[in-house]
């Protein structure tokens, strides 16, 4: 992580407060030990519903639940006293839920509840973490979607459908309120040595089912990259939506042939009903609408964050695969302790 | 990648043994030089990547000193590949396809679906030789294992003529506008395969095929793997941005699905989005003609309630379709000729003229017309349907 302290310092970010929400997600406290490592950043919030699993030596924490219905002004209060000058919203789940309904409170909500505050204070800039998987998976999908592209996942599920409304909020805002830098970043499927999400969960199956003759072309992004376009984004100034993901698209097969597992091929109709049962009885990691992801493309273009923000990758989709099963085969072989960093 | 047979023992690996592909030497080549190069790439990557860690270069510099390093990396590989495809040998079209490749190429994918040993193989985690796609999903072995098969519909099936190929250039984009035809998209096939052949450099050609396609399984991987991109603006542009032979059929599934009473009569051309796509990427037009294809699988009628209940754009009914089932696919072996037509270059009017939909719509027609007339040029020509 040390590559990070290289870049040069920018005016902006000399004594600006960061305020950082969701810092126990994987994006979020990565970024928080990143800060606490960096001289330039010197006055960091870090608001969750509850206490990052490191101790913080120069980010203060204080503890909102985004889920109430006084979190907008607990946030407002608090952005006012410590005069916010970016607000990082992260506080997004990487996993699909069983509990929808706390999950959309969370999401959406949430969300809410940070434009509220962000309205009545304004904040400089607002940077929000969203995902690729927003554009949805489907069969009349252009090969690369650009940032332009309509949100058009909301039938794949809940989780899915928070993360478009949480998503066209934002934007809303942005339009809304021109003062405030608004940055989307829509990140593809994070892989990496210590992710744990409900994709690195499906890699590492015993069997690995997919969906017979259908062989869709698949993006990863590694982790260490994501954190690096957080960075760019706290550190220079770029309004807009911005897809974050790798070079490079690898087809289904070639993946599943990589994780040198048992594949299972489903017959489609069939697959449906199936997983959605094994969802209800707790023994799949993503609900049956997440089957369309492995049936149909969404590989998003990513040439805007690399000429407008100057955002380039340094691991491919290959080698953040590669990173993310080396680490699944030593945890299977018990030689690496279960994966670091919290994930919600 | 080790092969299996029936039984569940390894296949004798050895190229030079047995031959599916026409001249081996090409494709080991060809191999080598893959394996060579990734093995180079990934010195230089680990170089730039010491290079990173140890020395302090000023920031600016250093993205420099990548990029320039980068480039030469790949104008040397882009060489090494002209080099290559320079001294190949030219696949002789005259020679027919033989029954044993094409055996081999229908009985290999049941031979791996059989085996236990292939399941034990994906179990034990062995297979991981990597295929690689390029990033609109085309495999170039997967060509070259189909190529048997496409090889025996040109030459031996429908024993395709193909005329002005010298239209096609060497290399940079060009868009193919073709007439489509035959209920089923075959006549797609027939032209990439035709450039393959016959051109000097074997170029590949990126087909735009309708979104349907992806609906259904394998057949949208199938097509996606031989090279084909689902039809839209976005996709098509960015072919052309990187330069490559794109072919659309602006009629589209009105085309191909029209009842055999209405054959080389070519339907409306779209909204004309071909020719925005030309006049703003300023890439010429070959208009096309490919006749003989009307004939494979002539549609008497469709039935439409059953159409809405499949999904499907139309239900043909042919001599053959629903009464022989599976067998019904088994196209008519009619004589094919495709012919590449004079170019035309819009490119005079300037990328802002796509916006003027009069002049888009006047340029429609024209190259509408000239497939049109091109193709009963072809027909009148033509003495038998058979033999050509």
């Amino acid at each position: 992580m040390s590559s990070f302290s290289d870049t040069p310092p920018e005016p902006t970010a000399q004594d600006a407060t960061i305020f950082v929400t969701g810092v126990n997600t994987y994006i979020g406290s990565n970024l928080l030990k990143i800060f606490e490592k960096t001289k330039r950043y010197k006055n960091i919030i870090a608001v969750d519903y509850k206490r990052p699993s490191f101790t913080l030596k120069k980010a203060k924490f204080h503890k909102i639940d985004f889920t109430s219905p006084v979190a907008d002004e607990e946030l407002f209060n608090l952005m006012r006293k410590e005069r916010c000058d970016t607000l990082l919203h992260l506080n997004f789940l990487s996993n699909p839920s069983r509990s929808s309904g706390w999950a959309h409170e969370l999401e959406v909500i949430g969300t809410l509840n940070v434009i509220n505050a962000a309205q009545h204070y304004q904040p400089r800039k607002l940077i929000m973490r969203s995902s690729t998987m927003v554009y949805g998976a489907l069969p009349d999908n252009p090969n690369f979607l650009t940032e332009e592209h309509p949100l058009r996942g909301k039938h794949l599920g809940r989780f899915i459908k928070d993360k478009i409304e949480a998503d066209e909020m934002i934007q809303q805002f942005g339009r809304r309120y021109p003062k405030t830098i608004v940055t989307i970043l829509r990140v593809g499927a994070i892989l990496g040595p210590r992710v744990d999400s409900f994709i690195t969960r499906y890699l590492s199956g015993w069997i690995v089912p997919h969906l017979m003759g259908f062989d869709p072309l698949l993006q990863f992004v590694h982790e260490e990259d994501v954190v690096r376009a957080f960075i760019k984004a706290i550190d220079e100034d770029h309004p807009g939506i911005f897809n974050i993901i790798a070079d490079g698209v690898l087809p289904l097969s070639v993946v599943l042939n990589k994780t040198g597992r048992l594949q299972l091929p489903m017959f489609h109709p069939l697959a449906y009903p199936f997983v959605g049962l094994l969802w209800t009885l707790n023994l799949s990691s993503a609900p049956s609408g997440h089957l369309d992801f492995l049936r149909y493309i969404w590989v998003a273009d990513g040439t805007k964050a690399m000429k407008q923000m100057g955002f380039k990758p340094k691991y491919s989709s290959m080698d953040a695969l590669d990173a993310a099963l080396g680490t699944l085969r030593l945890k299977k072989l018990n030689l690496l302790e279960a994966a670091g960093g919290a994930n919600q | 990648m080790t092969r299996f047979n029936l039984v569940g023992q390894p296949e004798a690996t050895d190229l030079t043994q047995h031959q599916p592909i026409p001249d081996p030497s090409y494709r080991d080549m060809e191999q080598r030089l893959e394996l060579r190069l990734a093995a180079f790439e990934h010195q230089i990557a680990e170089k730039l990547k010491q290079i990173e860690d140890t020395i302090e270069i000023p920031r600016s510099d250093r993205v420099r000193i990548q990029d320039e390093v980068r480039e030469a990396v790949k104008a040397l590989e882009s060489g090494l590949r002209e080099e290559v495809s320079r001294s190949t040998p030219s696949f002789t079209t005259k020679q027919a396809a033989t029954l044993r490749d094409l055996l081999q190429l229908l009985l290999a994918p049941l031979q791996g679906e059989l085996s236990v040993a292939k399941f034990l193989h994906y179990w034990r985690g062995l297979n991981t030789a990597p295929i690689e796609v390029d990033e609109f999903g085309m495999d170039l072995r997967f060509r070259e294992k189909v190529r048997p098969l496409f090889r025996f519909l040109y030459e031996s099936y429908w024993r395709v003529e193909t005329r002005g190929i010298h239209n096609i250039p060497d290399s940079g984009a060009q868009l193919i506008v073709a007439n489509h035809s035959g209920t089923l998209p075959h006549d797609g096939s027939m032209i990439a395969t035709a450039i393959d052949f016959e051109h000097p450099r074997h170029r590949a050609v990126r087909p735009l095929i309708e979104d349907f396609v992806f609906h259904f399984p394998y057949l949208g991987t199938f097509m996606n793997r031989c090279g084909g991109v689902r039809a839209c603006q976005e996709n098509a542009q960015k072919l052309l941005e990187k330069g490559n032979l794109v072919v659309v059929f602006p009629e589209g599934v009105k085309g191909l699905g029209k009842p055999f009473k209405d054959r080389y009569k070519l339907t409306r051309f779209g909204r004309g989005g071909f020719v925005r796509l030309a006049l703003r990427s300023s890439v010429p037009i070959v208009p096309t003609s490919v006749v003989g294809a009307e004939e494979i699988h002539p549609m008497l009628f469709k039935i439409d309630w059953l159409s809405k209940i499949l999904g499907l754009p139309y239900v043909p009914v042919t001599p053959t379709l629903p009464w022989f089932g599976l067998l019904g696919l088994i196209p008519f072996p009619s004589k094919w000729t495709i012919e590449f037509g004079e170019r035309l270059d819009y490119s005079h009017y300037g990328p802002e003229a796509e916006k003027d939909p009069i002049l888009v719509n006047k340029l429609t027609q024209e190259v509408r017309s000239k497939i049109q007339h091109q193709t009963y040029t072809l027909l009148k020509a033509r003495k038998s349907i058979w033999f050509g």
